[in-house]
């Protein structure tokens, strides 16, 4: 039975799992605009960063260390692979769209080897609900969008505040003209995809306790993940943030009406439409708007 | 002696070889010449996109897929082997042309997503109408035309065999006329410098669609031609990691170069091989550290590193 409140439920849950997408699409935005990386692996690390979180877990107990912990480790993960992997390409974007390709399907399979391939639970660490809107709704998910919303505002606010910001944009645009006045050209890049993949590694832990976690989890989310970039404007990060919580509410709303293999076929559909009258994608001003 | 010349001695050799086969090698090693024949079909499908006219693409196991349901569905329909074959050529085709028709319009980098978004929603649809593809479970289907030689006394694999090389070998040297051709020279002008091609008055968003177009019907022809050594269609092969075989078989053998897709096709089936009695998932970690290897050292593969030291002096491109 279709009601309101079930639709205002959907539309809740849909909002807080397109915050979890918005996590993942504003790192793979900042490496692409930035960077131009556009990182396949992204998927991965999520992945790992669910798994990891998992594995804390189940050794530690609780999962608020594993929020702290994980998108460190991942984050100098990507400041390593940033340095010796995608740094000698020079900004080739089909060659880092290989590279990180390859990085996937290690991080993948040597997951599968360590963990195994059975799917797991991670338990919600918070299970209260609480009164919203008439019904009970989740604790966990309500902090989840809470963190996950923090983390964007704060990270775009920092971008455009404080001097690492400036100094993105200004190796972005005039490379040159930056080193010659001293701005750290290359630690920049490689802090950056730190960032990235720390959001991603986020992304994953917060996920775990509300998806099912297993080594394949990044592959059907990186095409989202994809999807929201496109559509947003390569580049552009509160593009993302709005399309990513845009998709993830509608998903989750055409579920209520039919299958949720065609809801996503008719998501991906929708955006194929989009694409062919925006190629250049819904908020095109790119990465500049967002750090100005 | 450098030029295509040289491609088709090549070409006509290993053609000879590989013909010879069911008198000397043993069954496994012809079903293993056949899948290297297959899958350099469809590695070539990519290179047509990516090594000569510069797109890449992520789609092509949508197109491959396609192409080997088609041929499947019309097997059963209509049992003539030439027609079904044509069939599934004409699927790959037709969907290129589909997924190409919004894909070209993406500036730049986007292609690359949106081809693999495309490739994702045919594969969700496929395991969603699981009664029409049977799934992961697949299709079993008898395919038509073989058992004639069967019936004068030759294994099924050298049948099979002596169907795919002739099509192979008819598909190469067509390959090789086109990107010879002046329609070749387009594409390639279109990898190198597309704003000079419109400058120069070429409709880029034309050519590009008719070079997806044509590398469609490469890799639906290939996908037919692996359901005929199989007699199975599934969805396994929509998906689109599948794309990135071809991707790396083509960077493997070289990029932009016609031999390169069979070359680095020969290459990973060996190293496959190889493998197969390691643990099953080492192999996909190789395979990774594999991809990551050749692109930051050898970016041109193995015929691209070749043809460099063979050219080193001379002016003239592969």
């Amino acid at each position: 039975m279709v009601t309101l409140d079930v639709v205002v439920l959907h539309a809740l849950d849909g909002l807080v799992f397109g915050l979890i997408l918005a996590l993942l699409a504003v790192g793979l935005s900042l490496a692409f605009g930035l960077l131009d990386i556009l990182n396949v692996a992204h998927g991965a690390v999520y992945m790992l960063g669910a798994v990891l979180a998992w594995f804390l877990v189940s050794r530690l107990g609780s999962i608020w260390w594993a929020v702290v912990v994980v998108p460190l480790v991942l984050g100098l993960v990507g400041l390593l692979t940033e340095r010796f992997l995608l740094r000698p390409l020079r900004g080739n974007l089909d060659l880092t769209i290989l590279v990180t390709f390859g990085l996937m399907m290690i991080l993948q399979h040597a997951t599968k080897m360590v963990f195994g391939s059975a799917p797991q639970m991670v338990p919600l660490p918070i299970d209260r609900h609480v009164g919203l809107f008439g019904f009970q709704y989740p604790v966990y998910r309500i902090v989840l969008a809470l963190v996950a919303a923090a983390v964007i505002c704060g990270l775009t606010l920092f971008l455009r505040r404080a001097r690492y910001g400036k100094w993105i944009l200004a190796v972005k645009q005039e490379r040159e003209l930056a080193l010659s006045l001293g701005i750290p050209a290359l630690v920049v890049q490689t802090v950056t995809f730190g960032i990235a993949l720390a959001l991603a590694g986020l992304a994953g832990v917060l996920a775990a306790p509300i998806v099912s976690v297993d080594h394949e989890m990044g592959l059907n989310i990186i095409i989202s993940a994809f999807i929201i970039v496109i559509v947003g404007g390569l580049g552009d990060l509160w593009g993302s943030v709005v399309v990513a919580a845009a998709i993830g509410i509608l998903e989750n709303l055409f579920v209520l009406v039919m299958d949720p293999s065609l809801a996503k076929a008719l998501v991906f559909a929708a955006v194929g439409a989009i694409v062919m009258l925006r190629p250049a994608g819904l908020f095109a001003h790119g990465l500049e708007r967002s750090l100005r | 002696m450098p030029g295509p010349g040289r491609t088709w001695l090549l070409v006509f050799v290993g053609g000879v070889v590989v013909a010879s086969l069911p008198l000397w090698a043993s069954r496994y090693v012809v079903w293993i010449v056949t899948e290297i024949l297959v899958w350099g079909m469809f590695a070539t499908s990519f290179n047509l996109v990516y090594g000569y006219t510069g797109m890449l693409s992520f789609g092509h196991s949508a197109l491959f897929g396609l192409g080997m349901y088609a041929f499947a569905f019309s097997s059963q329909a209509i049992p003539v082997l030439p027609v079904d074959l044509g069939i599934g050529l004409l699927g790959g085709g037709l969907g290129a042309l589909a997924l190409g028709v919004v894909a070209v319009r993406v500036r730049g980098h986007g292609f690359a997503i949106v081809t693999l978004v495309g490739a994702s929603i045919l594969y969700t649809l496929a395991v969603k109408f699981k009664s029409v593809s049977g799934g992961d479970d697949g299709l079993v289907f008898a395919v038509p035309g073989l058992g004639y030689l069967a019936r004068l006394g030759m294994q099924r694999e050298a049948e099979v065999l002596y169907i795919v090389l002739p099509v192979t070998v008819a598909v190469y040297v067509l390959f090789d006329r086109l990107v010879h051709g002046r329609l070749g020279l387009a594409f390639r002008l279109l990898r190198d410098n597309e704003q000079r091609a419109e400058f120069l008055g070429y409709d880029a968003t034309a050519l590009k669609l008719m070079a997806f177009a044509i590398s469609g019907l490469i890799a639906g022809l290939s996908g037919a031609l692996y359901s005929v050594s199989t007699g199975y269609a599934s969805v396994d092969f929509l998906h689109w990691i599948l794309s990135a075989d071809a991707i790396v078989l083509t960077f493997l053998g070289g990029v932009g170069t016609v031999l390169g897709p069979i070359v680095g096709s020969i290459v990973l089936i060996f190293v496959k091989d190889a493998l197969s009695s390691l643990l099953r998932d080492i192999y996909p970690i190789l395979m990774g550290c594999l991809v990551i290897a050749i692109v930051m050292y050898f970016p041109r593969g193995v015929v691209g590193t070749v043809m460099r030291r063979l050219n080193a002096g001379s002016t003239a491109r592969p």
